[in-house]
């Protein structure tokens, strides 16, 4: 084997091992997974652990924080039922949706299947 | 009528993003609702994603939040454009990147297009693993200097060439006060040493 096919080889080498690295470290999360075989390898293997307290509910989002941009105006927020209260306070806790919305959902997708 | 494709108690993920599509901007319980679902079951997975791309608390905290707060405003996820945990990746990649970009003030990163998401491509053949439990000892053996170099190359530069983008050699030569030159040694030396440690151990 002459000089630069050694030197060519040992090249290729090290990118097929950059590209596995890659690829392992995009599973672990070290890096953005952007495949879906990434994201899932990701999801299967990494071990999940409790929230930090702060971010148990997702409340955050409808902060009046000053860093966020969503268009959202408390100040315009409609009264809400007390029974929608409820559904929204079971969501943010981890509870199972409504049933009248998982219905309504299901008869969306069957007049959208029907057209 | 079908009924196989229906599962009442665990709504797919591109219906509860329907859902706030439809119903975000009235302050709908509905839309509070549907996404409290999706962040029960993806909030734990994106935390560690954040912290460990971030390698920094209060940026993943920042990328986080923002990245929840995006998926509410945008609610534009389709199965079409891959899976929901790909799109979430996706968008808080997005965020940190505006966030390394405010650190020097730098512009023209490539924007995501929240509402224009590309339809899911075939991705290349898959590449062997390395094994996770060493590869996680030798990155953790790393100082914290290689590891953010070598992590930024992995994660912006395309694969297979050494080519990051300049802004990101700007943000790494001005953090670390060092030459693009450098930056590219320190990564191959990274790893080299990642490579070592495995062969030296498996």
């Amino acid at each position: 084997m002459d000089k630069f096919t050694k030197i060519m080889e040992r090249k290729n080498m090290g990118t097929n091992f950059e590209a596995t690295l890659r690829a392992t470290l995009k599973s672990m999360g070290y890096i953005f997974p952007e495949t879906d075989e990434e994201a899932d390898n990701f999801l299967r293997y990494s071990k999940s652990k409790p929230l930090p307290e702060k971010f148990a509910s997702p409340d955050f989002i409808f902060s009046d924080n000053d860093k966020t941009d969503v268009a959202y105006e408390k100040i315009n927020t409609p009264k809400i039922k007390e029974t929608e209260t409820k559904w929204a306070i079971a969501a943010r806790n981890g509870k199972e949706l409504p049933q009248c919305i998982l219905e309504k959902m299901k008869r969306d997708k069957e007049n959208a299947k029907n057209k | 009528m079908e009924e196989e494709n229906y599962n009442l108690k665990e709504p797919l993920d591109e219906d509860l993003i329907k859902l706030i599509k439809i119903n975000n901007d009235k302050d709908s319980p509905i839309a509070m609702s549907a996404l409290g679902k999706l962040y029960e079951r993806y909030s734990k997975h994106l935390m560690i994603l954040c912290e460990r791309t971030t390698m920094n608390t209060s940026y993943a905290d920042e990328v986080f939040q923002e990245t929840w707060r995006r998926v509410y405003k945008y609610a534009s996820y389709t199965s079409k454009s891959g899976k929901f945990f790909t799109w979430l990746s996706k968008i808080a990649k997005n965020v940190y990147l505006s966030i390394r970009e405010k650190q020097l003030d730098i512009v023209n990163i490539e924007k995501f297009d929240y509402n224009n998401i590309p339809e899911k491509e075939e991705t290349d053949t898959a590449l062997p693993s390395l094994d996770q439990k060493l590869v996680e000892e030798a990155i953790n053996k790393l100082s914290p200097q290689s590891k953010d170099v070598l992590l930024t190359y992995m994660q912006y530069a395309p694969s297979r060439n050494d080519h990051l983008p300049k802004d990101q050699i700007e943000i790494l030569k001005n953090k670390y006060n060092t030459t693009s030159v450098n930056l590219r040694k320190i990564k191959s030396r990274a790893v080299q040493s990642i490579k070592d440690y495995i062969e030296q151990h498996r």
